[in-house]
């Protein structure tokens, strides 16, 4: 394992997850280091998502969901009495596995995060729904009916930009994603990990994806999950040239998952 | 062996005749009802159109009755109806959707919850007359002390709400999980997330119950009977006085004019009759329509 220089923007430590009686992580040890790409893989059920959703705290839907041991992000536990859940919210962006554009203008998309937020209205909006979009290099493709067009009349891949763009509207310091490209075509599917390495030059990105090939293409880092155990994290290089566990080379070379 | 695959591939292939033949009576028989329920509504809407549009003229809908009801027209009753329709809306639209959006969103999965929605299912087919009773002696007999078009407001809310309860409900039970994770995603709060992304997208399902609530509402005599109907008044219908009066309108005149048959005519009673239809066919394409717009929004384009 390569010694960590920089302080860790996220770190989990002894952290279980238990979904009313079964245990969906168990004891995890994983700091992300500020920008770059983390990618967290692993054969389905083995609780990447759950790790995943319980930085923003999307976990706290599900009935029956509770933590042991802590997380910190920027130092601080998300889950500790009296945090700001909204605030949180802000800062970790989420996108998901299928876009979930609302069925509104794709202006109103982008523009819905930061007039809760920050309160901006006119012409300010305006320019934060342009920026966004421009950031989620979807601009060119609708700057002449996204004041008009709703956010469903895209393709799937524009829609997963759209989001990108909603998402980044907000301004997020860490940006998850959850299999991202996997309702999505090749074409798509690369322009997403175009945008993905963009981002990660000044945002910190996690992203869970069942496509190994993705892992080597757009990540720094890799975290492989197996069975609610993290049973390595090292730089993606080493994990895929140089596994230390025999897990994590079988999973690697194809032979389960 | 060989006999063993025909008698096999034999088997099959009755099988799937019998499936077929299956299949075949099947969509017969649903064409058939299908055939049956429309030649059902369009007999009865012919009739009445047939046999009341005689006396359905200009006069007929803009005067008053005159000479013991014999002559004039039933504009009252009309304005009646709409003054009992806007007044019942007022009502049930804010309470039903809140209700329902409380059902869905905050109640949870609480025991207490289970026996709520079990009473609300089954206020929503309690029998219009039983509406009727209560409202007479709740808002009659303990407020307005006698038949009010507030008393029948009142009595035709309780009546509605739990209608729209139940469809607010559902319609937003059936907006996607993925759309609401994506507001919550943002750090909008639950109330954004209910106002701005839940309720958009159930709106068409809620404008249904709306639709269905408001059309039993104002189509059923009995809550009004004892409520706020009365067989003639000549208090003027000018809504800040007459919520302290009781009101003539459409289902009510109908029911009394069918015992009545002295001076009214059956002409004028058909004619009643279909206007009462005309009144829920404007009502129910208004619906439809916002419905439809709120569906365009909804799909884009």
């Amino acid at each position: 394992m390569v010694a960590v220089s920089a302080p860790p923007i996220v770190e989990a430590k002894d952290l279980s997850v238990y979904y009313g009686e079964k245990r969906a992580l168990a004891n995890i040890q994983l700091k992300v280091v500020e920008k770059g790409v983390t990618a967290l893989i692993g054969p389905s059920g083995c609780g990447k998502s759950t790790f995943l959703r319980c930085l923003n705290r999307m976990n706290d839907r599900v009935i029956g969901f509770r933590h042991e041991g802590s997380i910190r992000i920027n130092g601080k536990d998300p889950y500790e009495k009296g945090a700001d859940l909204l605030e949180l919210r802000r800062k970790v962006g989420m996108v998901f596995q299928k876009p979930n554009p609302f069925p509104k203008s794709i202006y109103e998309n982008i523009a819905l995060g930061p007039r809760s937020h920050y309160g901006i209205k006119g012409t300010e909006l305006d320019d934060v729904v342009e920026e966004a979009l421009k950031s989620a290099a979807i601009w060119h493709e609708v700057k002449d009916r996204f004041k008009v067009a709703s956010g469903l009349s895209l393709s799937g891949g524009q829609q997963q930009r759209l989001c990108i763009a909603r998402m980044l509207a907000v301004n997020p310091e860490i940006i998850l994603m959850d299999e991202p490209c996997s309702a999505l075509d090749p074409i798509s599917t690369a322009q997403i990990e175009e945008l993905i390495l963009k981002l990660a030059q000044d945002r910190t990105v996690i992203i869970v994806t069942h496509n190994l090939h993705q892992a080597e293409r757009v990540s720094n880092h890799t975290a492989f999950f197996m069975l609610g155990e993290l049973v390595e994290s090292a730089p993606t290089r080493d994990i895929f040239d140089n596994p230390q566990r025999t897990e994590t080379k079988d999973y690697v070379t194809g032979r389960f998952g | 062996m060989d006999a063993i695959k025909a008698l096999n591939a034999e088997a099959a292939i009755s099988r799937d005749a019998g499936r077929q033949r299956w299949s075949t009576i099947g969509r017969v028989f649903l064409a058939l009802l299908g055939v049956g329920v429309a030649l059902l509504v369009l007999s009865t809407v012919l009739l009445i159109l047939v046999k009341g549009i005689g006396s359905v003229n200009l006069e007929f809908l803009t005067q008053q009755p005159r000479e013991n009801m014999s002559k004039g027209g039933i504009a009252p009753m009309i304005l009646g109806s709409f003054y009992l329709l806007v007044g019942t809306l007022a009502l049930t639209l804010p309470i039903g959707i809140l209700g329902g959006v409380y059902l869905a969103e905050y109640a949870g999965t609480k025991r207490w919850v289970g026996t709520l929605k079990a009473t609300i299912m089954s206020l929503a087919g309690t029998p219009s007359i039983i509406y009727g009773l209560f409202g007479f002696a709740v808002f009659v007999l303990m407020v307005t002390k006698k038949a009010t078009l507030m008393a029948g407001i009142l009595t035709l809310a309780t009546m509605a709400v739990p209608i729209v309860v139940l469809s607010t409900e559902a319609a937003i039970r059936a907006v996607p999980q993925s759309q609401i994770e994506g507001s919550y995603a943002l750090g909008l709060t639950r109330w954004q997330t209910i106002w701005r992304v839940i309720l958009p997208q159930a709106m068409p399902g809620i404008l249904t119950g709306v639709i269905l609530a408001s059309g039993r509402a104002m189509g059923e005599a009995p809550p009004i009977l004892l409520t706020a109907g009365i067989f003639y008044t000549t208090i003027q219908p000018s809504f800040g006085q007459i919520l302290n009066e009781p009101v003539m309108n459409l289902p009510y005149h109908v029911t009394e004019a069918i015992k009545q048959t002295t001076a009214f005519t059956e002409a004028q009673v058909w004619g009643t009759c279909l206007v009462l239809l005309g009144f829920m066919l404007v009502l129910n394409l208004t619906a439809i329509i916002l419905r439809s717009r709120s569906r365009r929004i909804r799909v884009g384009g």
